[in-house]
């Protein structure tokens, strides 16, 4: 009686999901801002280019302007790979300009795999009996932040939820509370999350204020794909997710609710990857037009086996699957065409491919990544199938990316000062439209790196990181008093003299 | 219930302050920006006022602190239960 019960509350849930008139009202004429027939057109009709326009639209990119679509679809008609190298090269350029030398680094926490969709594509999909499922209680997320924090030594997670009433908005704002409240001592101070990012279904406007009240970081949603015919095929219509605007307007609605930064991003491989990287511009053009604030982050996952899923080795869907080269062109062609954005490879990459195509304009990433339930208390260091959306490509921990990073001569930052100083949503839009942004992301990566150091690092990694540090301090040196005044730089090292005394979350 | 700052009001306090100032909403553990006036530079900024739901930030040098934050303190008074 009590699993009819159940069954029965959980599809009264269901059906109370979606609230068209809060996506109608955004649709032009009944239709939503993807024209997939159009953006074939601008695909097919564009020619190889010159390498004098190749240079134009670089030049464009370097100057913070969005592209549009034309010349989007332009850039992916270039042949020759000389072109291409200076494409790579530029979108380095470009990320550099707004976001400086640094990478950003996070976790990623799975707060339960229950889901009442059915994704040809996901591990989680509700048909999938191979797949164990599971709910963090509080106490287990709080274990979860606790093993971040403070052995690990993130500042950033984003947390995962699968759609399910076991996992509702409620149950979603309560677990960042619980995340925020976590504070563990370390060596030489203290750690704590300080940016609680969500990865959850599209909700209402009403249930994104939750957790917009309880101080949630970015709200990231992926439209999956962008082209409406697949969108259809793989998320069945009897599911909430088949229900295509209610997922591509959620965004929207965040805004309403007064969440100020929103992700975006496409699962790369389930249709033709050229037609997505349109779909995100497209995607990135109606909210920067409607709310005058565009993605703060774009994500490009490639799909992954899961278990108990038909996709990706079904051979209808296969012959979408993205090379590596394509894929560096694509992660190229994201940053050039949306140059102020942040952009997140995450650990599904191999580490080689990770390697390479983090150079190509990437701002954020994880490490130490464990996607099961519970995974990082358990801390088994096993990767289970049946416990996991989807199997990850490379399991470095923080300490070995920060090492290689740093032989590579990038500071990694655990910066989140936006989130202290209101320096978010237009206001941050502005500061990196302009350039400016770059200018706090270093002091910032600075301040953070050293705590970090501090805390959690090993003899070698230190040896690296310190001259990480040096090299960075004596580039603010140089441009002050030209870009940094001279109080701010006394006071950038004033916080860091007080960080190597044990202080914490001092910032700029 | 509080007061906001009006857009007019931190538009006026930064020309005559020669400052950056903007109003933010807490949520949780955070600021979310909300309002905001003057050019924003790169150097560090104050909290200078708050309350249970709002913060008031200020980019600036030389300006006259406490007449800033008195007239901030009291134009976020709080103009009573409605």
């Amino acid at each position: 009686m009590h699993m009819v019960n159940d069954k029965l509350s959980t599809s009264a849930w269901v059906n109370n999901v979606i609230k068209p008139e809060e996506f109608e009202k955004y649709l032009v004429e009944g239709k939503d801002f993807i024209d997939d027939e159009k953006i074939w057109q601008q695909i097919n009709e564009s020619t190889e280019p010159s390498a004098e326009r190749v240079r134009e639209i670089l030049a464009k990119s370097l100057s913070v302007k969005t592209l549009d679509p034309t010349e989007l679809a332009t850039l992916m008609q270039v042949r020759d790979p000389q072109l291409w190298q200076e494409m790579y090269e530029m979108a380095a350029k470009v990320k550099h300009k707004i976001y400086d030398n640094r990478i950003i680094t996070f976790a990623p926490i799975y707060c339960g795999n229950f889901c009442v969709n059915n994704c040809l594509y996901c591990g989680f999909r509700a048909d999938n009996d191979k797949e164990k499922r599971a709910k963090l209680s509080l106490a287990q997320v709080r274990d979860e932040a606790e093993a971040i924090a403070g052995k690990i030594g993130h500042k950033r997670v984003i947390a995962v939820y699968g759609e399910h009433p076991e996992t509702d908005a409620d149950f979603i704002a309560a677990s960042i509370k619980e995340i925020y409240s976590v504070k563990v001592k370390t060596r030489k101070g203290h750690s704590e999350i300080r940016r609680v990012n969500i990865n959850a279904a599209p909700m209402s406007v009403a249930d994104l204020r939750k957790l917009h009240e309880v101080g949630i970081g970015t709200y990231q949603v992926f439209q999956e794909t962008y082209h409406h015919d697949t969108y259809k095929k793989l998320h069945p219509a009897n599911t909430i997710k088949g229900n295509y605007p209610w997922r591509l307007y959620v965004h929207h609605r965040a805004y309403e609710a007064g969440i100020d930064d929103v992700a975006i991003g496409c699962l790369f491989g389930l249709y033709d990857w050229r037609f997505e990287v349109m779909g995100l511009l497209y995607h990135a053009i109606e909210l920067e037009t409607r709310f005058g604030v565009g993605p703060h982050t774009i994500s490009f996952p490639r799909i992954n086996p899961a278990s108990g899923s038909p996709l990706p080795t079904d051979p209808t869907y296969n012959k979408y699957l993205v090379s590596d080269e394509d894929f560096k062109k694509l992660v190229t062609l994201i940053r050039l065409a949306v140059p102020y954005t942040g952009m997140i490879i995450t650990a599904r990459e191999r580490q080689e491919v990770r390697d390479d195509v983090m150079f190509c304009g990437c701002t954020q990433t994880d490490a130490s990544t464990n996607i099961g339930i519970g995974g990082y208390a358990k801390n088994t260091g096993k990767q289970e199938i049946d416990e996991q959306q989807f199997m990850l490509g490379d399991t470095r921990s923080l300490e070995e990316l920060i090492r290689d990073l740093a032989k590579r001569g990038v500071i990694t930052s655990f910066c989140t000062a936006g989130y202290r100083c209101g320096r978010t949503g237009d206001q941050i839009m502005d500061l990196l439209k302009k350039g400016q942004e770059k200018h706090f992301c270093k002091l910032n990566a600075i301040l953070t790196y050293r705590e970090w150091l501090d805390d959690f690092a090993g003899e070698e990694t230190k040896k690296l990181g310190e001259a990480v540090i040096r090299k960075e301090i004596e580039e603010v040196q140089k441009k002050t008093p030209t870009i940094f005044s001279k109080k701010l730089y006394d006071l950038t090292m004033q916080y860091y003299e007080r960080i190597k005394n044990g202080e914490r979350d001092l910032y700029i | 219930m509080v007061n906001a700052i009006s857009t007019y009001n931190l538009e006026r306090m930064a020309r005559f302050y020669g400052i950056r100032i903007w109003l933010c909403r807490r949520t949780g553990r955070r600021w979310a920006f909300l309002e905001g006036a003057g050019t924003e530079k790169v150097m560090s900024s104050e909290l200078i006022f708050e309350n249970a739901e709002f913060g008031v930030f200020v980019q600036g040098e030389d300006y006259d602190k406490a007449g800033l934050a008195a007239e901030v303190a009291q134009l976020m008074q709080p103009i009573g239960v409605c």
